[in-house]
């Protein structure tokens, strides 16, 4: 079941990302892997695409991809209709700035700058002036409950408040697409389930959003659920077609 | 112990290569300059030492007429002071250069060598004469202008021109080496000798002491006789045949300390970025048992066996140069047997030890007192924020601004990262700064106490005036001023004769070779003022009994500017000059001039006064051109005016003996240069890996390639400035300290070498802060292409 895309509905939209036939592997030769194998599924603009799979199944080098942060080896991704794969690394850095926004798992905030340079950062990088980026980045704080912890730096903050400002920090240029890696995985339930929240929130306003994640409970949240299995996508579920009783099975079964 | 052992392996393996290459450079550098510096110093003084006792134990060497020197020594034999003493007949003339022009020559006759019991010529190449018209040629002179074995040169007397087959090359140890003294040396056979001073020759005597007397007392004998014209003492030789090698060898030492001093900056630096960017290693070394202590030795260990090695490799090192380095000794003895001292090894390991360990103690105690469950989190200590307001106002582009905050965000950290750079930014200023000072020197021979270009030595019995006149008619001729030279002690000095009428009298320390200080004496003109003599200090003599004294005068404050002196001639001339007699003169010392002969021990006194004191002068002329000529063809022009019966010689450069160090001198701040830009590549790659998550992060925010070097070299230029400010003031300070230790050894003393100091400090800044910010983005770039993984990197 190499290709779920082909079957899906057709969209007159342009999806926010379309992914033909992505291939990507390590070495050469007899050491050869195959990382990614023939990968092709399309996004549509505000939708919320959960991927899971086990570990080394290559969905965080599919999302890596997809964001232009590694390259592949053939086929094709399109990013609002635009070719992004063949762009030089220049232009994917720029639409990174603009259209592409990404949480880790490990937040990945810069240790040295304070919450709020955190969140200003892109917002400079897109040419906002600093008085109205630290305007938008305390907007965007604020938000999400930060408020007060702008001048604190990521060490002193809770696990649970450190994704909150990559969060920040990645919604704050108001992104095409949101990346994210394993959002919650490093949070205690109580703050995972608060970042869920603000996904959903952002879902809500039309936010497109791709996830990869272990947790079934987190891939509910989601619109549709890619399968992945040694490198291939696996399977397909849409939230509607799936009750949420057997949501814990079908996940369990796939993923183990 | 095994614990250790396998810690220091597990270390290793985790360690940057760049880190671990540039402390092995940097302890090699360091063993190196001390290694070679102390054998340089050690070994030169032996090697001649040696040399001395193989030759027969020149003591003394004793010059006068041919009658007056076996009388003096069968006075001396009489007063049992000899042990054994060689006789040489010997003469005065003209050895031709290629160039064409005269330099003087002392020619010895040598029928026998094997006879030769005292003060034995070294043969360095061919054989001794055997015909009369062959020579042995001193072998400075025949490197110094390519003549071996077959040349054929040319020696003038009295007019006459000789031309003698070089069958050899010889070393005399009782004098120093041509060209840095004159005259130099050659031997011939007495026939030879014969055919070219037909009218007489005078005699040169090599003296071995008994046990009894020393070497003062047997000088002072024959000085005291009367008979002959100059003895000259080994002590003095072998100090004058040292003096490079001395001055060389400290500035090889204090290079050595220089890089050690570094070495302990930059060890600090590396250690810390070393600590810093394992912690998630050393936390898991924590989870496994390490003990706090145990992390603190294996870090320093760790530094102290890679240091170790670079001390065995410098010591081979260091070892192996130091032959090569022995300024003035090398070129005409060869190259001596690398010692290889073991004591020095151990010095040195022990010393490297010591700055390896408080190098690292600080990060060490760092790393042992890491909190395990933080370091495996990965999480980074808090930043002190360090000037966060003040960098948020630079008007800079974002890639910039981030490049700079970062850097500024562990201010500690910076500085420290910054010291590689602060080290070659002092280098080169230091190193420009010295070159500099010689380049004074070189541009201006005043400053040396050499105001002129040629030397004439009018023919005898030609009267001052027909020689003035002729050279007056010689085209490219400016000026000239007379000039006789003489030994002499100053026997007592008076305070203050000028500015008042006190006159306390002084005990002047002893020099260890007599009563007094020893001086030469430089007679000048009608007035001392009509040479070109740079005054530093006091003022230019007025009258007659006015006079300017060197550094070496003045060096210990027993004499100073404004005392009278009473002035004991020694009652020997240079060879080929007219005997003074022990005749005395006072003067006042109203200044001090530049000066590099006979290390600054120099007095400059008015013709009129000397000549009143010994009768009689037998003048030079010192003539300047007019700068339309070069020297040599100066000289031959002169030469030429008065049709050969002149000895005339360009002025050798004092301040040339200063020229190899400039080719030294650059070459090892070059290399302190490239071992600076390697600690600095080690510390910004560890620091690069330290932050190789924060470059995925903003690679993953949208920086592009050249954003990522913009932030590379922003933070590069931030360190660098930071090392501009403290390799600045550390270079000005080290070289200002150099340049007067240096002037003080050389008797130049204060005030002549005052090197330029802002625009090499403004060059050196900027070469600084670009090479921090080229390395910066080099090591930045390393890391470039994986930045995904870093991404994801999980617990």
């Amino acid at each position: 079941m190499n290709s779920p895309m082909n079957d899906s509905p057709s969209n007159e939209r342009t999806p926010a990302i379309d992914a033909r036939n992505v291939s990507r592997h390590h070495g050469e030769g007899a050491a050869k892997v195959d990382i990614l194998r023939s990968v092709s599924f399309t996004v549509d603009a505000g939708e919320w695409v959960a991927v899971m799979g086990p570990s080394g199944c290559g969905k965080t080098t599919l999302l890596h991809a997809l964001g232009g942060l590694d390259h592949i080896d053939s086929g094709t991704i399109l990013l609002d209709g635009s070719p992004l794969s063949e762009a030089s690394e220049a232009d994917r850095a720029k639409r990174r700035r603009t259209e592409i926004a990404y949480v880790f798992q490990q937040y990945n905030l810069l240790s040295d700058l304070t919450a709020l340079d955190n969140v200003m950062l892109p917002l400079r990088m897109v040419g906002k002036g600093k008085r109205e980026s630290k305007k938008l980045a305390n907007e965007m704080l604020d938000r999400l409950g930060l408020a007060a912890r702008g001048n604190a730096h990521p060490a002193t903050l809770s696990g649970g408040e450190q994704q909150r400002v990559a969060l920040a920090r990645a919604l704050v240029v108001s992104p095409l697409v949101l990346l994210a890696d394993e959002p919650t995985g490093a949070l205690d339930s109580e703050s995972g389930a608060l970042v869920l929240d603000l996904l959903r929130d952002q879902h809500r306003n039309g936010q497109t959003i791709v996830m990869v994640t272990h947790d079934h409970r987190v891939a509910a949240a989601a619109d549709r659920i890619l399968t992945m299995n040694d490198g291939e996508l696996h399977d397909e579920h849409r939230m509607g077609a799936v009750h949420q009783s057997d949501l814990s099975n079908l996940l369990t079964l796939d993923v183990d | 112990m095994a614990v250790l052992q396998t810690l220091l392996a597990l270390r290793f393996k985790g360690r940057g290569k760049l880190g671990l290459i540039s402390l092995l450079a940097v302890s090699i550098l360091a063993t190196t300059g001390v290694v070679a510096g102390l054998e340089v110093r050690d070994g030169a003084g032996g090697r001649l030492d040696d040399l001395f006792v193989e030759t027969g134990s020149p003591d003394l060497t004793v010059t006068g007429g041919p009658d007056g020197v076996p009388q003096a020594l069968t006075e001396a034999t009489a007063a049992g002071l000899i042990d054994d003493v060689t006789i040489y007949d010997a003469t005065f003339a003209s050895f031709a250069r290629p160039d064409g022009t005269g330099v003087g020559m002392n020619l010895v006759a040598v029928d026998d060598a094997s006879s030769l019991e005292v003060g034995r010529p070294i043969l360095r190449d061919g054989r001794w004469p055997e015909a009369s018209n062959e020579m042995v040629l001193d072998t400075g002179a025949a490197l110094e202008h390519g003549h071996t074995v077959g040349s054929v040169v040319t020696i003038d007397r009295n007019g006459t021109s000789h031309e003698l087959t070089v069958v050899g090359t010889a070393v005399d140890l009782a004098g120093c080496f041509y060209p840095t003294c004159l005259p130099l040396r050659g031997y011939v056979t007495s026939d030879g000798l014969t055919q070219v001073a037909p009218e007489g020759v005078f005699a040169r005597a090599h003296v071995r002491l008994g046990d009894g007397p020393s070497e003062e007392a047997g000088a002072q004998f024959f000085q005291d006789s009367g008979l002959v014209d100059a003895v000259d003492p080994w002590s003095t030789n072998r100090s004058n045949l040292l003096l490079p090698g001395r001055i060389f060898s400290a500035f090889l030492a204090g290079f050595g300390a220089f890089v050690l001093i570094a070495t302990l900056l930059v060890v600090a630096s590396t250690a810390v970025g070393s600590v810093v960017a394992r912690r998630r290693e050393l936390g898991l070394l924590k989870a496994l048992g390490t003990t706090p202590n145990e992390l603190l030795a294996v870090t320093v260990l760790e530094q102290v066996v890679v240091g170790l090695f670079g001390v065995a490799i410098g010591w081979v090192a260091g070892s192996l140069l130091a032959p090569w380095l022995q300024l003035g000794l090398v070129e005409v003895l060869g190259r001596a047997t690398p010692t290889f001292d073991i004591a020095t090894l151990f010095g040195t390991a022990l010393v490297m030890v010591l700055v390896l360990v408080v190098a690292t103690i600080v990060p060490a105690r760092r790393a042992g007192s890491l909190e395990a469950r933080a370091a495996l989190a990965d999480a980074p200590p808090v930043a002190a924020g360090g000037f966060r307001s003040l960098v948020a106002r630079l008007p800079l582009a974002p890639p910039s601004q981030l490049g700079v905050q970062l850097a500024l965000a562990r201010p500690v950290r910076a500085v420290l990262a910054s010291m590689a750079i602060a080290v070659a930014v002092a280098a080169g200023l230091a190193g420009w700064r010295l070159s500099s000072a010689v380049d004074t020197m070189l541009a201006d021979p005043a400053r040396a106490g050499d105001p002129y270009d040629v030397l004439l030595g009018a023919p005898p019995a030609v009267p001052a005036e027909m020689i003035e006149e002729q050279l007056a008619s010689v085209d490219g001729v400016a000026s000239w001023y007379t000039e006789a030279g003489d030994k002499g002690r100053i026997i007592q000095a008076r305070d203050g004769s000028e500015f008042g009428d006190t006159s306390i009298s002084r005990q002047l320390h002893d020099d260890g070779a007599g009563a007094g200080r020893a001086v030469a004496i430089r007679a000048i003109g009608d007035r001392v003022d009509s040479a070109d003599l740079v005054v530093v200090e006091g003022r230019m003599p007025e009258t007659p009994l006015e006079a300017l004294a060197g550094w070496g005068v003045l060096r210990s404050g027993d004499i100073r500017i404004g005392d009278a002196v009473a002035v004991q001639l020694d009652g020997t001339l240079a060879e080929g000059e007219v005997d003074a007699g022990a005749a005395t003169f006072e003067v006042i010392i109203v200044g001090r001039h530049g000066e590099l002969d006979n290390s600054g021990d120099v007095l400059v006194v008015s013709m009129p006064t000397y000549v009143d004191a010994v009768g009689d002068a037998r003048q030079r002329w010192n003539v300047s051109g007019d700068g339309s000529v070069d020297r040599a063809e100066l000289a031959r022009r002169i030469e030429r005016s008065f049709d050969g019966r002149a000895l005339v010689q360009p002025a050798t450069e004092a301040a040339g003996q200063l020229r190899p160090f400039r080719l030294v001198l650059a070459v090892l701040v070059g290399l302190v240069a490239a071992v600076a830009a390697a600690n600095l590549g080690a510390t910004l790659v560890a620091g690069a890996r330290e932050r190789r998550r924060e470059l995925g992060v903003v690679r993953a925010l949208g920086f592009s390639p050249g954003e990522l070097r913009q932030q590379a070299a922003s933070g590069g230029v931030v360190l660098g400035l930071i090392g501009v400010a403290i390799g600045i003031p550390a270079g000005l300070f080290a070289s200002t300290r150099v340049v007067a230790t240096a002037a003080d050894q050389i008797g130049l003393g204060p005030g002549l070498l005052s090197p330029s100091a802002v625009a090499p400090a403004l060059i050196t800044s900027l070469l600084g802060v670009v090479l921090a910010a080229l390395v910066a983005v080099a090591a930045t770039r390393s890391l470039r292409s994986v930045p995904a993984p870093e991404l994801v990197r999980e617990i």
